[in-house]
């Protein structure tokens, strides 16, 4: 016994190195899953208690529970939204405005995922849409590519948005308390650019895909007899009229209580409590042990493991060099918004975000709250979000819903390589991030 | 004209959506659609006439092919090109117009047709009777829709199949009111003394005196004759097939893995066929026919679309 607590004091000096040594590990878990991530931080976590680096209590402080609450909250609403089948039925109808014309499903499938994707995690918005654009597509004798390719680029440009459209933003949002309103009313010009910009690029690229029909009779034909098979298809499956009404209106509910948010509270409390609400008005329709087996718990693990690492590596110290090579550089908040832009951005391609903006977090808020940098503080946390979710567009793995719209697709016979989504996704990215760029520098003169 | 890709495409598109809705409600979703295409089509007067002529050829060369919806495609074209040979100096705008009220005049006829069948099928059903029921065909449960509403009781054995088409069967029978058991479609010797009669749809009848069926019904049809249980098979003379039948079955092969070890091949057939002789009764739009007479029809038919089949190039 005396033995090891001596040999917990010698270590004492290496704390820094260690923290780093687990971080780098769980980061390795990430990028090349030798090992679960979530089972790769427990072990890190553990045994950083064990040495005395961090102790229990200290460890319940280093977790953000606004964001883990504000995660929990949007998990219950999405799952309550995915279980009534309002999703499905919003996108029937969507798919009946089109009339069959290739062009018009194009953009009202890709303004559909983006509008999703700024309220609903990307991950789900991608697995009810996915199979719908390859039935549809496929149906109509569309090559269905074009559409799913469009659809993983805008929801990532969708996400960007909102406090709740991605991770990332939940972080950045939670640990400067930016309202929803906030994230909205700085973002909209430059996402609403960017979208501009990128479906003008993906019109041109897939025009011949995409183009008018309505010379030919016979493509008209197959395309309104698909949309007629796939009404047929969604009315033969029972919907409970009730659960979506209550649904779709407890739902508008919490999204005017997150934009508007009348009563000052926090966001993540609208979250969770309105994902309660809802989960008490629909009891009738739930199957709970469904529910919450469907509840991404794991993610949840993973941040709560996140906030810990970057708490520890925070802690010992391991974060103020990159703070002292910030501010030694770049004394304007444009010169910094620019390395923080461009480096995440062109990181997130094949890097997790999350934990590069976990990361950056710790390091920013000193440098900001320092007073060194000139100019408008917060353009720089902008620049973070907009790096972080932009950049998951660089590559197949640059986001999870990339991953699971890519795995859907094979799975329904349409595959889509690595190389092939790069070969559009990184260009995409850069056209992106220098649109963002102009934004900045526009808003930072 | 079409590459292999776009029929490939349209014939599955067929086939599912038949699966679905069966074979009456898919033409006549289908002629719908035709209509919605051309409110939409953008083209010359005489580009609408080339297209209708290759819409013609895709419905003749989708696979498995539908006798209905060929028929109906090949009246709404010929009333259609005779229109224009008639008035060659019509708008688009007034073509487009004749075009949709001929596609509605088409499906109104068919509808008639089907109604006839109906009406034919008063005397069917008895007070009592209990009915087997194998298929998710829309005719047969139009037929028992029709009794209901005369307040005929009647209750049904469902010969349980494959679970899609089971559900189709099961909400039908739910959303009417009507009594039902489920018995597994193997074991129907235990329970063949409760059954009264056998209705099951069909989706053609072919040159061979074949009645062309869901899979799994040709044995259910002649376990019901080895019992002396009547068949019925609702069918109209519109559904009869138009070409000669091939003496094979199609079918695709299929691999299926039970374990890391078990692996075999699986044959799947899309339908069934079994000699008419094999059938009680059919309710037809003509009246209630025995298989020879239903068979002397057929002929008959097959002899008057000669000139159809010469017309359209569909094999002799």
């Amino acid at each position: 016994m005396e033995a090891f607590t001596g040999f917990i004091e010698s270590i004492g000096v290496y704390h820094s190195e260690i923290a780093i040594a687990f971080f780098v590990f769980v980061v390795s878990a990430m990028i090349f899953e030798f090992i679960d991530k979530v089972l790769a931080m427990s072990m890190s976590i553990g045994i950083m208690l064990l040495l005395s680096i961090m102790n229990p209590h200290e460890m319940i402080e280093m977790i953000d529970f606004n964001t883990i609450f504000l995660l929990l909250g949007m998990m219950m609403v999405v799952e309550i939204t995915k279980e009534s089948r309002l999703l499905s039925l919003m996108n029937i109808q969507i798919v009946k405005l089109t009339k069959g014309d290739p062009l018009i499903l194009f953009f009202l499938f890709t303004l559909t995922t983006f509008t999703l994707s700024t309220f609903l995690s990307n991950a789900t918005t991608m697995m009810v849409l996915v199979p719908l654009t390859i039935g549809i597509t496929k149906s109509m004798g569309l090559d269905p590519k074009p559409y799913l390719l469009s659809e993983i680029i805008f929801s990532d440009i969708g996400g960007a948005l909102t406090l709740v459209g991605d991770p990332t933003n939940v972080l950045i949002g939670s640990a400067n308390n930016f309202s929803f309103s906030d994230f909205i009313l700085n973002l909209w010009i430059p996402i609403a650019s960017i979208s501009f910009v990128i479906f003008g690029v993906l019109m041109v690229k897939y025009w011949k895909s995409i183009k008018p029909i309505k010379k030919t009779l016979t493509k008209l034909f197959l395309n309104n007899l698909s949309l007629a098979k796939i009404e047929t298809e969604f009315k033969n499956t029972h919907i409970e009229r009730g659960f979506v009404i209550t649904t779709a209106v407890s739902l508008f509910l919490v999204v005017l209580l997150l934009i508007f948010n009348w009563f000052d509270i926090s966001v993540a409390y609208i979250a969770f409590f309105g994902g309660i609400a809802m989960l008490f008005l629909t009891r009738k329709h739930m199957n709970y042990h469904k529910f919450f087996a469907n509840i991404d718990w794991h993610m949840l693990l993973f941040f709560i493991g996140l906030f810990i690492h970057i708490g520890v590596l925070e802690k010992v110290g391991a974060l103020e060099p990159i703070t002292h090579v910030l501010s030694g550089h770049f004394t304007s908040s444009f010169e910094l918004s620019m390395v923080i832009l461009w480096t995440v951005g062109l990181l997130s391609g094949f890097v997790e975000n999350i934990p590069l903006v976990a990361m950056m977090i710790p390091v920013l808020q000193p440098l900001l709250a320092s007073g060194t940098i000139t100019g408008n503080p917060e353009i720089v946390w902008y620049a973070l979000s907009l790096g972080a979710c932009l950049g998951g567009n660089g590559s197949l793995i640059g986001s999870s819903a990339n991953m699971i719209v890519a795995q859907t697709a094979e799975k329904m016979g349409v595959k889509i390589t690595f190389w092939e989504y790069f070969k559009i996704g990184y260009p995409i990215t850069v056209i992106s991030l220098i649109v963002a760029t102009i934004y900045i520098y526009i808003v930072t003169l | 004209m079409f590459s292999k890709k776009l029929l490939s495409s349209a014939s599955t598109l067929f086939r599912e959506s038949e699966q679905i809705v069966g074979t009456r409600d898919f033409c006549f979703s289908a002629i719908k659609s035709l209509s919605s295409a051309i409110t939409t089509f953008s083209g010359s007067k005489e580009e609408l006439r080339e297209e209708l002529k290759n819409m013609v050829y895709l419905v003749k060369n989708t696979s498995p092919r539908i006798s209905l919806l060929m028929f109906m495609f090949f009246k709404i074209k010929e009333l259609f090109f005779q229109y224009l040979d008639e008035n060659p100096n019509v708008s688009i705008r007034e073509a487009k117009q004749k075009l949709k009220f001929i596609i509605e005049e088409v499906r109104v006829r068919r509808l008639q047709s089907f109604q006839k069948l109906i009406k034919c099928s008063d005397s069917v059903i008895e007070g009592g009777d209990v009915i087997l029921l194998h298929d998710a065909s829309h005719s047969v449960f139009d037929i028992l829709c029709e009794a209901q509403k005369k307040n005929i009781y009647f209750s049904i054995l469902l010969a349980e199949r494959e679970k899609k088409k089971n559900i189709l069967i099961l909400r039908f029978l739910i959303d009417n009111n009507i009594d039902f058991q489920v018995v597994p479609e193997y074991l129907l010797s235990h329970v063949k003394s409760n059954i009264t009669k056998a209705i099951f749809g069909a989706v053609t009848i072919n040159s061979l005196h074949e009645v062309v069926s869901d899979a799994g019904t040709g044995s259910i049809v002649a376990q019901m004759r080895e019992w002396n249980i009547p068949v019925y098979v609702p069918i109209t003379n519109d559904k009869f097939s138009l070409w000669k039948a091939k003496e094979h079955h199609t079918y695709k092969t299929t691999k299926h893995k039970i374990s890391d070890n078990l692996e075999y091949d699986k044959l799947s057939f899309s339908h069934d066929r079994y000699k008419t002789d094999l059938v009680t009764c059919f309710i037809t739009n003509k009246g209630l026919l025995s298989a020879k007479e239903l068979n002397d029809m057929y002929d008959q038919y097959y002899k008057d679309c000669n000139y159809w089949r010469r017309k359209n190039e569909i094999d002799l």
